[in-house]
């Protein structure tokens, strides 16, 4: 039975993570340290502790995933911790803060852990939310089944094709090798793509043009469909026969390949913050500690 | 032109030629026509397909005679050109030209490397995932890494080694400097060298030491010798223990009450001392010790005056005197109905005599010149009411009388209404006419004995007795005594006390002057009266008086800092 990273347990981590806020905000009130609350205070040294384990300990993450032999829990339970001792961690490092910012290192510490944290409540969204999308655009189907429908789809269309005429034929051809998925970052986060064009044939197509505009359909599916119009008796099944899969076939394959494509990448897309970012959150944290104890 | 065309295949034996001729047209067509050069069978092929046009001189020229391209170096292109050798993609086809090669002109090799186009096809797919764009996670992490290093670690760090440096990063807009490491404002009063972190900072991973606030602070004195009080909590204590810098300006100089708690709360279990426990002001906290005088102003032996007869005395006693050798009732002089003055009736108001001094904390110690001789004149003749005796002299006081009393007599022309005088006294001058030797000893006699009298009645009744506790003494010289007066310069020597903060509450709310007949009340105020406005630091209703609103820490009579 799938868990969500949320509930994993009973949500365990989640109440460990409330405990923790809890403790640290009770805490934060009851002290006084006789100087405006600051991470240099006793308290402020305990809260800005844990905060450096906690960070270093969420990094860890990225490294507990890839290792597929570890016992040490599991990847789920450990991705559920992550998420809310990460949300803790905010409230952990401002109250280390004591609300002093400023324009230095420490805040910039700050800011990015912010970001990193930011982006991590949206990658749990987009791990909660996508999945059921790709599910509902694709089923059960895989993504490497969908692409081999689709070579299949392009086989017999050029059999058919070279049956008609070399022009069809080489129509097919064209539309074979500019249906693409996938290709540069916009391009499979948007999920768009050219469609086949005219290119050559545009003077003869005048008359398919507008049909084509009537039936709103690409280029070279005008084509097949005036062929269909204008076509010899004995070529015009075959036309048909060639629209219905490359129109009614391999167009929605396509668009659901590339849906899939696109949700994968949504999944991925917001990594792409979070990763480097906690890097450089890395990096800073590494120079606040350092900054603060060589000038004492 | 000689030209070879090969069909091979590669197979795991090795290459397997399949079909071979040679030509010499110099234009080749490629497509799926039977009346090509190069006849290629599969789909993916256009019937005619491409023209290949070689020159002697080994430039290759393709063009496609089709829609759909040919593929060279990675792009479809309806044209291209090589030069002396490159291979191109026709379909599943690999065409391989290679001029002056094995003998031939050139020599053409055609390969089918896929099993039909749509499988070619799907080779030269485009990347479908993100990962296999130029996004890179790993990239990102170092760039971010590096970059956050590079800017706030490198920099700063070689400011700290190279102090020219570090003065072209602070004079500079762009260069990042050390300033990124300061972890809050700076208070007011150092932020001008603030910009310069080493003012303070001088030694790596050390706190900043004393040597560096001393710079400046040398003359701060300290609370008090270690030497003396062999606490645990006053050794070892930097400056910077309680002067926390980078929290702004608020906080630099601690105001709690801790900081004086935190030891005196229970200050005699850990060091032989006369002071009391202190932990609050609303609780634990003695009553007030003004400096008082406590020997017998009478007996008090002047010449021998040390500092003991001087002594911090509690206003808790019982009864707390002190001795200011004066006869002074505040009763009589606030009576609310006037006394007489030379200037008529007048009511008198604590301010008519008591004067705060310029700061406006501290009262004055009272003068008389200033702040009695108004009312109390020193005159002693009816007949020059403006001629006044000096006053705290006994011996220039005789000297007036004795001078003034001589004066009148030799000039004639004295009356005296109480008693009768001698003609030659009373008499007016004939001018010019001087007095015969026996005249003027007659009237010299007559001085010499009224200058007494005056005197003794000054002394005694009239002028300063009326406020001194005059004495006969007939062992000094002018046959009185008069003890000094003792009035206090500073009642409370271990606290401040800011009147003009008070000023908006009346003289008699801490001061009850009213019933007092004696110049010994001591009209002091006692703790009980200030804690009916001021709590310590934890008493809500009240105003927070922490241990510094009164104390200082830093004590004026202690050793400097700089000594220690």
């Amino acid at each position: 039975m799938h868990q969500s990273i949320l509930s994993y347990r009973g949500s365990r981590y989640l109440w460990w993570s409330l405990l923790l806020c809890l403790i640290a905000i009770v805490a934060y009130i009851v002290d006084e340290p006789n100087m405006p609350p600051n991470g240099g205070t006793v308290l402020g040294y305990i809260l800005g502790t844990l905060s450096a384990l906690l960070i270093v300990w969420l990094m860890w993450f990225g490294i507990r995933k890839r290792c597929y032999k570890s016992k040490m829990g599991t990847v789920v339970g450990w991705l559920s911790a992550h998420v809310f001792l990460g949300l803790a961690l905010v409230i952990l490092a401002t109250l280390h803060t004591g609300f002093q910012f400023g324009m230095n290192v420490h805040t910039l510490a700050y800011v990015l852990m912010i970001i990193v944290v930011v982006s991590g409540i949206y990658g749990v969204f987009c791990y909660l939310h996508y999945p059921r999308l790709m599910t509902d655009n694709r089923g059960e189907v895989s993504p490497d089944s969908l692409m081999r429908q689709i070579q299949e789809i392009d086989r017999q269309a050029l059999v058919i094709a070279s049956e008609i005429s070399d022009e069809t034929h080489e129509r097919v051809l064209n539309s074979i090798r500019r249906s693409r998925v996938g290709g540069g970052v916009l391009k499979i986060i948007f999920g768009r793509h050219k469609k086949a064009n005219l290119e050559g044939l545009v003077q003869k197509a005048k008359v398919q043009q507008k049909i084509m505009k009537a039936k709103n359909v690409d280029s070279t599916m005008a084509f097949m469909a005036s062929r269909i119009t204008h076509g010899r008796e004995d070529t015009s099944e075959l036309l048909r026969q060639l629209t219905d899969l490359l129109i009614g076939q391999k167009e929605k394959l396509l668009a659901q390949l590339r849906r899939d494509l696109q949700y994968k990448a949504y999944m991925d897309l917001w990594l792409y913050i979070h990763v480097p970012f906690s890097f450089a959150l890395l990096a800073a944290l590494i120079v606040h500690i350092f900054s603060v104890f060589f000038y004492w | 032109m000689n030209i070879r065309i090969r069909h091979i295949s590669h197979r795991r034996k090795g290459m397997v030629v399949k079909n071979e001729l040679t030509t010499d047209k110099q234009t080749i067509n490629i497509g799926r026509a039977t009346d090509q050069d190069i006849f290629l069978s599969d789909l993916g092929v256009a019937y005619h397909h491409a023209r290949l046009t070689l020159s002697a001189n080994g430039q290759i020229g393709v063009a496609s005679l089709s829609t759909v391209g040919i593929y060279i170096n990675g792009r479809f292109l309806q044209s291209g050109s090589l030069k002396g050798q490159g291979a191109f993609q026709v379909g599943p086809y690999n065409i391989l030209v290679e001029y002056n090669k094995n003998g031939f002109d050139y020599d053409i090799t055609i390969e089918k490397i896929a099993e039909d186009i749509v499988e070619k096809q799907s080779e030269i797919l485009p990347v479908l995932l993100l990962d296999e764009t130029w996004l890179s996670r790993r990239r990102g992490a170092w760039v971010g890494f590096l970059l956050v290093m590079l800017i706030f670690l490198a920099f700063p760090l070689a400011g700290y080694f190279d102090k020219d440096f570090a003065q072209q990063q602070r004079d500079s807009m762009v260069l990042p400097d050390d300033s990124v490491w300061q972890t809050g404002e700076i208070s007011k009063p150092h932020k001008h060298f603030g910009k310069n972190c080493d003012s303070c900072h001088s030694d790596a991973f050390e706190m900043v030491t004393d040597k560096a606030c001393l710079q400046c602070h040398a003359t701060t004195t300290v609370h008090a010798d270690p030497e003396i009080f062999d606490m645990h909590s006053l050794q070892g204590v930097r400056c910077g223990s309680c002067h926390k810098e980078h929290n702004g300006s608020d906080y630099l100089i601690r105001k709690d009450q801790y900081l004086c708690s935190d030891c005196h709360k229970d200050l005699r279990s850990q060091v032989e001392t006369e002071l009391e426990n202190i932990s609050d002001f609303s609780g634990q906290h003695s009553e007030f010790r003004p400096l008082l005088f406590t020997r017998d102003i009478n007996t008090w032996d002047k010449t021998s005056a040390d500092e003991s007869s001087w002594q911090r005395v509690s206003l808790r006693r019982p009864v707390v005197k002190h001795e200011t050798g004066l006869k002074f009732p505040h009763d009589v002089h606030l009576d609310v109905n006037g006394l007489e003055s030379p200037t008529g009736n007048k009511v008198l108001q604590c301010d008519s005599c008591h004067q705060t001094d310029a700061s406006g904390l501290y009262m004055l110690p009272i003068e008389f010149e200033r702040d009695c001789q108004q009312c109390h004149s020193l005159s002693f003749d009816a007949n020059s009411p403006d001629r006044e005796l000096p006053h705290s002299n006994l011996d220039a006081l005789s000297a007036t009388l004795n001078e003034y009393y001589a004066y009148v007599a030799l000039r004639g022309n004295y009356q005296d209404d109480d008693i009768p005088t001698p003609g030659i006294i009373s008499q007016r001058r004939i001018p010019g006419k001087e007095l015969t030797p026996v005249q003027r000893k007659t009237a010299l006699a007559w001085a010499k004995e009224k200058a007494n009298d005056v005197k003794e009645e000054v002394i005694e009744f009239r002028t300063c007795g009326l406020c001194h506790k005059v004495e006969r003494d007939d062992q000094s010289a002018s046959g009185w005594k008069v003890p000094s007066v003792q009035i206090s310069q500073r009642w409370f020597t271990k606290g401040t006390f800011d009147h003009i903060a008070h000023r908006a509450t009346a003289c008699v709310d801490c001061h009850q002057v009213e019933e007092s007949k004696l110049s010994e009340d001591v009209l002091l105020p006692k703790i009980e009266v200030c804690r009916d406005c001021h709590g310590g630091e934890h008493i809500e209703n009240k105003l927070d008086t922490g241990c510094v609103s009164c104390h200082v820490f830093h004590t004026p009579d202690s050793m400097l800092l700089g000594e220690r």
